[in-house]
């Protein structure tokens, strides 16, 4: 085997996992909107000799590595073999399309006041015209899978002619469904990653600090300062991610994963910790950051 | 009548909710693998830590937090299995059906250690009762401390049960009394 590894950095594995039919191709805007953070999170992840696969690079750029993906979709698996790679072992894309659906986060129970996973156009609209719970500014609909912000639309007040296109593209004709849950006034943003193997052994790394904007795509990340955090906020969130791992290794995952949770302001005048907001079963952009270098690919 | 004692296969043979156990010590508890290969239903995380082992039980909520520091060895093996099992089924052998009603009047949170040993013959009984109070109850968090393993100044008998910093018994206590002491609070 050669001495570096060799990565595909798919960071549209949900819009992979999440397409319906056997093949999946990046839409060119998809595309375009991936080349940056690739460059970004490759000089994070990888080692000084792996090698970064993507379509571009010739048939057997990495023959004799150890493949490695962001996500092991059946697309990074073919890039790997196409460059004569030999995937990392990992869990089935059956298994990574169950635990990166938001259902299932959902089905875990730490949800948001009054979120619910709805399946019907008429249910979403009746929830919409609802009032929010006290301390929430509106309702996010959220597809079950997306990445950096795509497939969610929030709604204030009056549902519109496009929210009510948005949520009927989302659940018909084959009803895939909806998360709804309260729109937050979100203060700061956190994530903790972690890397769990199928026997139950889990690794945690520091609590990070992440940016977005306001589309909620991914801007940076740090390490979150002492004070970001009180004690019992941190024992929440390492609760959470070690709960977390624990549902993922009863559903057959392996491999890297984070959680995403997140501060907001709360009636009356104060804050409330969403100790888990997103789970990515695969690595994200902050992972190096609060964890450091992802343990070594096995050999196939 | 002496009743022979079930198999512990037997025992934890039933369906019911998953049931997450995380230890955090230097090596996986070979122990909690047996266990965990008797339970379908139990979920093992390890976290490789060098501080003291410690193991938190998680079950369907509502429930308090419910956590072991040290080993879980002797006559706390028995405890645990108790407890896990109970987590899976959601049925709490309580010794008095008065006590669930105490506990429902509880608002705000006690934080129960309850100090053993792994051979003391009345810290499983005690440990036991004390658990059912955090299975009962949210506001009811509950820590079975090995007494040899983390010392405290306050603690000069086992079993010693320690409620919000105040020491509440020594020596064996009953489910029902514990519970008054606990819903009492300081």
């Amino acid at each position: 085997m050669a001495a570096g590894h060799a990565w595909v950095l798919n960071l549209d594995a949900d819009l992979e996992l999440g397409a319906r039919g056997p093949s999946y191709t990046p839409a060119a805007r998809v595309v375009a909107q991936m080349g940056d953070w690739q460059r970004q999170l490759a000089a994070l992840l990888l080692g000084p000799e792996d090698v970064l696969i993507h379509e571009g690079r010739e048939a057997g750029a990495a023959r004799g590595c150890i493949g490695r993906a962001f996500c092991m979709t059946r697309r990074a698996r073919a890039l790997l073999e196409r460059a004569g790679a030999s995937p990392e072992p990992s869990p089935p894309v059956e298994v990574l399309a169950q635990v990166n659906d938001r259902a299932f986060a959902f089905a875990l129970g730490f949800n948001l006041p009054g979120a619910e996973l709805l399946f019907d156009a008429e249910a979403v609209a009746a929830k919409l015209a609802t009032p929010p719970p006290s301390g929430f500014l509106g309702w996010r609909m959220k597809r079950r899978f997306g990445m950096a912000g795509r497939g969610q639309r929030v709604v204030r007040g009056e549902v519109s002619e496009v929210d009510v296109r948005f949520l009927r593209a989302s659940v018909e004709p084959s009803g895939s469904g909806l998360v709804v849950e309260p729109e937050a006034d979100v203060e700061r943003e956190y994530g903790l990653h972690g890397y769990v193997e199928s026997s139950g052994s889990l690794r945690l790394g520091s609590v990070v600090v992440q940016h977005c904007d306001a589309r909620g795509q991914w801007s940076s990340t740090a390490r979150a300062a002492l004070e970001e955090l009180s004690r019992a906020e941190a024992d929440q969130l390492i609760a959470r991610a070690e709960l977390v791992a624990a549902a993922l290794v009863r559903a057959g995952y392996f491999g890297p994963f984070g959680i995403d949770a997140f501060r907001h302001r709360a009636a009356p005048g104060g804050t409330e910790l969403h100790s888990l907001s997103e789970i990515n079963a695969r690595y994200s952009m902050g992972f190096a950051v609060g964890f450091g270098r992802p343990p070594p690919p096995r050999s196939p | 009548m002496s009743r022979s004692p079930m198999p512990i296969e037997d025992y934890l043979r039933v369906g019911g909710d998953t049931v997450v156990v995380i230890e955090r010590a230097r090596e996986p508890s070979a122990l909690l693998a047996r266990i965990a290969g008797l339970a379908p239903w139990l979920t093992l995380i390890h976290v490789p830590d060098e501080g003291q082992a410690r193991l938190r039980a998680e079950g369907r909520r509502p429930h308090g937090e419910i956590t072991f520091m040290g080993p879980v060895e002797g006559r706390l093996v028995e405890v645990l299995v108790e407890l896990i099992r109970a987590l899976s089924t959601g049925q709490i052998p309580f010794d008095t059906p008065a006590t669930p009603g105490l506990l429902s009047g509880l608002a705000q949170k006690r934080f129960v250690g309850v100090h053993v040993t792994a051979s003391c013959p009345y810290c499983p009984t005690v440990a036991r009762a004390a658990l059912r109070l955090a299975l009962g109850s949210p506001f009811v968090d509950v820590a079975v401390i090995r007494a040899d393993h983390a010392p405290s100044p306050r603690v000069l008998a086992t079993p010693s049960v320690i409620v919000d910093g105040e020491l509440v018994a020594t020596g064996p206590v009953g489910e029902y009394a514990l519970a008054e002491r606990v819903v009492a609070g300081r």
